[in-house]
């Protein structure tokens, strides 16, 4: 009969571990996953965001170093839009429309950055006077577009320069 | 006596079983998960430092292209050792010595080199015989750095070579003509000499010789005013001279004075002749290297210039200026 007693004890108490231990052991399991989760997205925000800025810089400076001359902005402006005249006499622009980066020429129309990407105050600056090279002053902000909660919510502020060659 | 046997080995097994395997298992999991987290948040640090890595190099790249513009400008404004640039009046200019930059938690610091040249021509280290600093060349070096927490800091460099290869340039390579030229048109003459000079060889100015084997031991020579036909700036002065290896006091300096244009004529000349240190009132810093030297900036803007050439001798001998080349953009 003790023994009896003995084992009923014990079933008791190591139920009542069980249940604190597996009970601590899921909750730090499921908060684990969703810190896993939001990781996640952050990356992949962060990662949208850096390449689609990575994108404009070079873009726009290879196009820039490629080009004969700089129709907009003018010397010593500012402007939303960088109207380029290549080498061989054909013009293209890059411009922000809709918050999207788009390089076009007279055939075509090419999205630099992501539709998750919103690009805004993207302003192109005219540094140069007189008969010199234009020298184009870029800047602007990268952020992801739909900003639902805290893991959505990244931003980049970019700047950078190029001089015609 | 059945029961109580299976009740006690259950009991038994039970257990001791159960807890060592929680243990284990809470160990096992514990060690995964803080090595996943690790991995995790090492992925994701490695992220958030790949864009500052991107924001550095497009900084990086934003000092380089801004000292371009400030050389397509005005190549003489290039004169610290290091500075910041900023925007005044929509173009690029430098800060000052030995200044830098903060944009958001990066700092640019932008150094400007001297570059060496051997007698050939090829960029050389500033110990090689024969070296000489090339004013027309600059070596640029943009580093972008910033701190990453824990005392420690992060950089990203770029490096370039910049030369002044669009300027255009005056020379004079003979004086035949004589003197009482004022305004340049041929391109053997001068406006005046104080009388102890020699010019009668084509190609060479040399002290006037006064009595056999007897030099003038100094004497001047102005030169006529040369019209740039636009708003210029100034850069470089250099000149081809040989001095007589027996004569350690020969030498030859020189100084400029410019003008700004009063309708196709010269307007009113600096007050003073100047050296490299621009117009400071006073006439005793000369051009003295050969190899080239810069024209201070107090001289931009201006659209006429003419030199003055100073020989020294010791009696005995004579330096000549075989040639005058004077740069600007």
């Amino acid at each position: 009969m003790e023994e009896i007693k003995d084992n009923k004890g014990l079933t008791l108490v190591e139920t009542v571990i069980y249940t604190a231990l597996i009970g601590i052991v899921i909750s730090g399991f499921i908060s684990y996953s969703l810190v896993i989760v939001s990781l996640k997205n952050k990356n992949y925000v962060i990662e949208e965001v850096n390449n689609s800025s990575r994108n404009v810089l070079t873009i726009v400076s290879k196009k820039v170093k490629q080009a004969r001359a700089i129709i907009s902005p003018a010397k010593g402006a500012t402007s939303s839009v960088l109207i380029i005249e290549m080498s061989g006499g054909a013009t293209s622009s890059i411009s922000s429309i809709n918050n999207i980066v788009k390089y076009s020429t007279s055939s075509l129309t090419q999205n630099i950055t992501s539709g998750h990407i919103e690009i805004s105050d993207l302003v192109f600056n005219n540094l140069s006077s007189g008969g010199e090279k234009d020298n184009i002053r870029l800047t602007f902000t990268a952020s992801y577009k739909e900003p639902g909660s805290k893991e959505y919510m990244y931003e980049e502020n970019l700047q950078t320069a190029v001089a015609i060659r | 006596m059945i029961f109580k046997f299976q009740i006690s080995n259950f009991k038994l097994h039970n257990t001791g079983q159960s807890i060592i395997e929680i243990v284990v298992a809470l160990a096992i999991f514990v060690l995964i998960v803080s090595s996943l987290g690790v991995l995790i948040m090492g992925s994701f640090s490695l992220l958030a430092r790949s864009s500052e890595f991107i924001k550095a190099s497009a900084l990086a790249e934003e000092g380089v292209e801004a000292v371009r513009g400030i050389r397509n400008r005005a190549w003489n404004e290039l004169i610290y050792n290091r500075s910041g640039v900023e925007i005044i009046n929509s173009a690029w200019s430098l800060t000052g010595e030995g200044t830098d930059e903060q944009i958001g938690n990066f700092t640019r610091v932008i150094d400007f080199l001297p570059v060496y040249r051997d007698s050939t021509g090829s960029i050389a280290e500033s110990d090689d015989p024969g070296a000489y600093s090339d004013p027309m060349s600059k070596k640029i070096s943009v580093s972008v750095g910033w701190d990453i927490g824990g005392g420690s800091g992060n950089s990203v460099e770029r490096n370039t070579y910049l030369t002044n290869w669009n300027a255009k340039f005056w020379e004079q390579t003979d004086w035949i003509g004589g003197s009482g030229q004022a305004i340049w048109s041929e391109n053997n003459m001068y406006d005046n000499d104080d009388g102890n000079i020699n010019v009668g060889t084509a190609g060479e100015i040399t002290l006037a010789e006064i009595a056999t084997s007897t030099y003038a031991s100094t004497s001047q020579i102005i030169s006529s005013a040369f019209n740039t036909e636009k708003l210029a700036n100034f850069i470089a002065i250099y000149w081809e001279e040989s001095l007589p290896p027996s004569c350690p006091e020969c030498l030859i300096k020189l100084q400029i004075k410019t003008a700004p244009d009063d309708n196709g004529a010269p307007g009113t000349w600096s007050g003073t002749w100047s050296g490299p240190d621009g117009e400071d009132g006073d006439e005793t810093d000369f051009f003295t290297f050969a190899t080239g030297e810069l024209i201070n900036i107090y001289h931009n803007s201006d659209q006429w210039i003419k030199y003055k050439a100073v020989l020294k001798g010791d009696a005995s001998t004579t330096p000549v200026l075989e040639a005058v080349k004077l740069y600007y953009q």
